[in-house]
């Protein structure tokens, strides 16, 4: 069984200076009570949660709603959240970093609204909307989309991210950067765990995709087609997904045609996965076959199981399937690790109505 | 003449004695108690198991997660004088039921008491009407302990250096030495060292040229413990050096260092399976030469580990508690007269020849020299690529932590690039881990340890040849400033744990800097366990230290562990570890008072 050596410390989050906001007074958890082992959970854009347990009758001046939380492994932060006003049952529950910018605005310093990245993030982290900050160039995609009051910074770095084939990830220091997916496996799952690989769904799945823009002459639209022909043909049809680029404001085709590109690079031309995997230590190695750590795994990292036709793609075959982890739950200490894949087509009951209702 | 002396076979209930000497006790309160034999048991604590997920056909593995708690049961008789007795015996037992107690039992003809750590118990009672009418009664106590019996003292084991190198041959004497390549090579004894005179155009078979010595041991040398041989050799053409020992593939060269007169002194790593040594076989091969060429060797030793280059700011030291089982406790850290500054402890069971700390096996710093005040006693500056290369047999497989202690001649964030890969024979041979990470310098110019990555090691399997190597450099720092580190650790936490805290450099005084550290495992009274710093010896200035501290659950087991301890302000610190000595039952017997 592994150790134990993760610890949540909890700070509060204020204005240490005027227009800077950031932690003071931070507390391990070591210092005031024992707590259960702690579970977190990665999705594609960083720490999503993590949960411990406490005595439920404790009461901390720390332990309270809103708290600035940061998990540590021995020294190395591996996420940020905030907390969740603790349940009545001792649950404590910290929500990832980036839950703030679903609900933060795209307003630059002087409150006007921007659809620059950079700026964006720089604004609502000096108003305190945000509690991840960005440290390099990665989000510099200028004034990408029409600035908008009713464009969530979530969704404007989303947006702007997936044009240029990447992801916003914010790490444990609380530093948020747009990362490519990975092209080389982080881990292996030998053939005799995992042969039988994972279903293919075909809910995301279009060999082409439309776009409709708006161009620089005023009040006229345009469409761009992007797609794989050969795709289509080893599919047998042609499957197409409709973009709408028009809260990107008036642009030209090149623009156009390279944000699909973005897009499709991410997503298109091949099947999504059913189903996750749960595996324990010795299931999962190194690509030099050294039994996994399984506190290191992250989503955003490659897998490859070994050995498993990777039929994904319809216009050619893998010998070794490879997926980028969207979702990796570890509890600190267990010897069992879920993951599941990006693009995982929702499949049960608790899924299609998430979908559903979001 | 009366003979005092303490109650033998006796069973007592936090502070009541149920049975003396073997025999029932008499209280004044007017009742009797007794130890019934039938029904009585310690209990054992039951493991907790779990089946590993393998791959195997056939057959499963399963190990022991933890122990569960004990339940003994105690049945206690109370005889009375009268009824009120009878009650009063009661009253004795019921005060003691229902609370964190110890529990002591005497064995008959020891003279060691075991206790119990009693964390909850109850007791019922056992109806006997014919008993009633005998003014007694029977009572059972059923309780639940913490599995394993400890003694009633607690001792304090201090922690030991690591043994010295010992010399297997000074290499003054011919004696079962012989150069048998090539043809034609002389040896003889030149200023206290072995030298192999040859002709270097001689082919010694398959076109290599150069020479080779061998020493053949008539009683083989105990090399139990030392994972670590060092050869002194020199030669007068560049050449590529190799050893060979009871006939065994080479040995993977951990280290190597010039030392005064152009002589070079390598550390070569044993297998963990080798515990004598029969043979040794030392050579070099080069390309065509000419003749009177020499190749030297002045002297060999043995070694646990490889020798650390410090100050004694940091030591390696072992462990062996007393005891049966893995033994917790208190690892108390201190220091006459020096605050400790930044303290690292790591322990970590036995594993052939590893030791974190990293200086040792970088064959590329940039440039730097010595510092008396530093951990390892050199400075590197870090702007520029720092190499290094671990054999994989030296570091324990699974998850570890890479620690650094840097300096920034400006205060400001500084972004450090690393990489780790499995090489063989000087070729990468595995998936490369690498990342950033970022740093924040508070102090100018000042040392700090800062926590850097968390790795998986090995990179990749390999055979005994294989190494971890890879380097680390600063990728961005303050402009105009100079980025420089004193020492690197790389912490298995598999199976090791890792503790950290800051007790200041200013001279030690209650409430400022600490020259005392205490790291408590987890108690009863302190369920998450505990770090304190403070001056004085009884703890009573002591609180926890401020800043990023942390600590594990360390754990020793009996045989002994390594543990290293990093104290940057303080010379040769004072380790030792206080607790229990435990045991699957009964306390071990410990002498002298201890």
């Amino acid at each position: 069984m592994a150790r134990r050596t993760m610890e949540p410390v909890l700070s509060k989050w204020t204005e240490v200076a005027p227009g800077a906001w950031g932690p003071r007074g931070s507390t391990p958890m070591s210092a005031i009570a024992p707590f259960g082992p702690v579970s977190i959970t990665y999705d594609s854009h960083g720490m999503a949660e993590a949960q411990f347990e406490v005595d439920p009758r404790l009461q901390h001046p720390m332990l309270r709603g809103g708290m600035y939380a940061q998990i540590m492994d021995s020294g190395i932060p591996i996420g940020v959240g905030t907390v969740v006003e603790p349940s009545t049952d001792g649950l404590v529950t910290i929500v990832g970093a980036w839950n703030d910018a679903k609900t933060a605005t795209t307003l630059d310093a002087v409150g006007a609204p921007t659809g620059n990245p950079s700026s964006a993030v720089d604004a609502a982290q000096a108003r305190g909307e945000i509690r991840f900050g960005r440290a390099d160039d990665s989000l510099a995609l200028g004034d990408w989309a029409e600035p908008s009051t009713t464009l969530m910074l979530a969704d404007l770095l989303d947006d702007s991210a997936m044009s240029v084939a990447k992801t916003p990830w914010v790490d444990g220091y609380g530093v948020v950067r747009f990362e490519a997916d990975p092209t080389k496996p982080r881990w292996t799952v030998p053939h005799a765990v995992a042969g039988r690989g994972l279903a293919p769904a075909e809910d995301s799945f279009y060999t082409h995709l439309v776009g409709r823009y708006m161009t620089l002459t005023p009040g006229v639209m345009d469409t761009e087609l992007v797609g794989d022909d050969d795709a289509a043909i080893a599919m047998g049809r042609r499957r197409v997904g409709h973009v709408d680029l028009e809260p990107l404001g008036p642009i030209d085709k090149p623009r156009a045609h390279a944000e699909m590109m973005g897009i499709f690079a991410l997503a298109g031309a091949r099947m999504g996965w059913a189903e996750g995997m749960t595996l324990s230590t010795g299931q999962i190695t190194s690509p030099g076959g050294e039994p996994a750590p399984l506190s290191l795994l992250r989503s955003r990292q490659m897998i490859r199981l070994e050995g498993v036709i990777d039929t994904s793609r319809p216009s050619r075959l893998e010998a070794n399937l490879e997926v980028v982890m969207g979702q990796v739950k570890y509890t600190d200490g267990a010897d069992v690790v879920s993951w599941s894949p990006v693009q995982k087509a929702p499949r049960s009951t608790h899924e299609v109505l998430a979908v559903a209702v979001a | 003449m009366v003979l005092i002396r303490e109650p033998g076979h006796g069973v007592l209930l936090d502070d009541l004695y149920l049975m003396v000497d073997g025999g029932p006790v008499t209280y004044p309160e007017g009742f009797t108690l007794a130890v019934m034999s039938e029904g009585t048991e310690w209990g054992n604590g039951e493991p907790v198991t779990r089946a590993l997920l393998s791959l195997m056909s056939n057959g499963s593995f399963e190990v022991t997660e933890r122990l569960g708690n004990r339940s003994p049961v105690l049945v206690v008789e109370v005889v009375g004088d009268d009824p009120d007795g009878l009650i009063a015996g009661e009253e004795a037992l019921q005060a003691r039921v229902g609370r964190p107690i110890e529990l002591g039992w005497l064995p008959p003809l020891d003279d060691t008491w075991t206790v119990f750590d009693v964390v909850n118990s109850r007791m019922d009672h056992r109806m006997d009407d014919q008993a009633e009418l005998h003014l007694t009664r029977y009572w059972s106590i059923s309780l639940s302990a913490l599995p394993r019996g400890r003694s009633a003292k607690k001792v304090i084991t201090p922690a030991v250096s690591v043994s010295s190198p010992v010399t297997i041959d000074d290499c003054n004497s011919m004696t079962g030495w012989e150069a048998y390549r090539p043809s034609g090579a002389v040896l003889s004894v030149v200023s206290g060292a072995l030298r192999s005179t040859y002709d270097a155009g001689v082919d010694t078979g398959g076109g290599y040229y150069g020479t080779s010595m061998r020493r053949t041991f008539s009683t083989p040398v105990d090399l139990t413990g030392k994972r670590i041989i060092a050869v002194d050799w020199r030669s007068s053409l560049p050449v590529v050096h190799g050893i060979q020992i009871n006939d065994l593939p080479q040995l993977g060269q951990a280290r190597r260092e010039s030392i005064a007169g152009g002589w070079t002194r390598s550390y070569y790593q044993v297998p963990a399976d080798v515990t004598s040594l029969q043979k040794v076989d030392f050579g070099c091969i080069h390309p065509l030469g000419g003749p009177g060429q020499t190749f030297e060797i002045a002297d060999i030793k043995a070694m646990p580990r490889l020798p650390f280059t410090g100050t004694s700011r940091q030591q390696t030291l072992t462990i062996d508690p007393v005891g049966s089982v893995p033994a917790e406790g208190t690892i108390i850290i201190g220091h006459p007269t020096h605050s400790l500054g930044s303290v690292l402890v790591h322990s970590h069971p036995f594993h052939a020849g590893y030791s974190p700390m990293m200086r040792p096996y970088f064959w590329n710093t940039g440039p730097g020299g010595n510092d008396t005040n530093s951990v390892s006693g050199k400075w590197s500056g870090l702007t520029v690529p720092n190499d290094f290369a671990i054999p994989s047999v030296a570091v324990p497989p699974g998850k570890a932590v890479i620690w650094a202690r840097i300096a920034c001649s400006a205060a400001g964030p500084v972004r450090l690039r690393w990489s780790l890969s499995s090489y063989m024979g000087g070729s990468p041979v595995s998936f490369e881990q690498t990342a950033t990470s970022d740093i924040w310098v508070e102090t100018p110019a000042a040392y700090q340890v800062y926590p850097i990555a968390l790795v998986s090691t090995p990179p990749a399997r390999t055979g005994l040849s294989g190494a971890i190597a890879g380097w680390i450099k600063a990728e961005s720092w303050p402009s105009g400033a100079d980025v420089a580190w004193d020492e690197m650790w790389l912490f298995a936490l598999d199976k090791g744990a890792l503790s950290y805290a800051e007790c200041g450099t200013s001279s030690p005084a209650s409430g400022g800097g600490s020259n005392r550290l205490w790291i408590d495992a987890p108690t009863g009274d302190a369920p998450a366990g505990g770090l304190f710093a403070g001056v004085r010896a009884d703890r009573a200035d002591s609180r926890r230290p401020g800043g990023k501290a942390f600590s594990h659950n360390h754990e020793f087991a009996p045989g002994g562990s390594i543990v290293t301890v990093v104290t940057s302000n303080a010379v040769d610190a004072e380790v030792s570890l206080e607790h229990y000595p435990r045991g699957h039952t009964h306390a071990p017997r410990v002498r002298n008072g201890a």
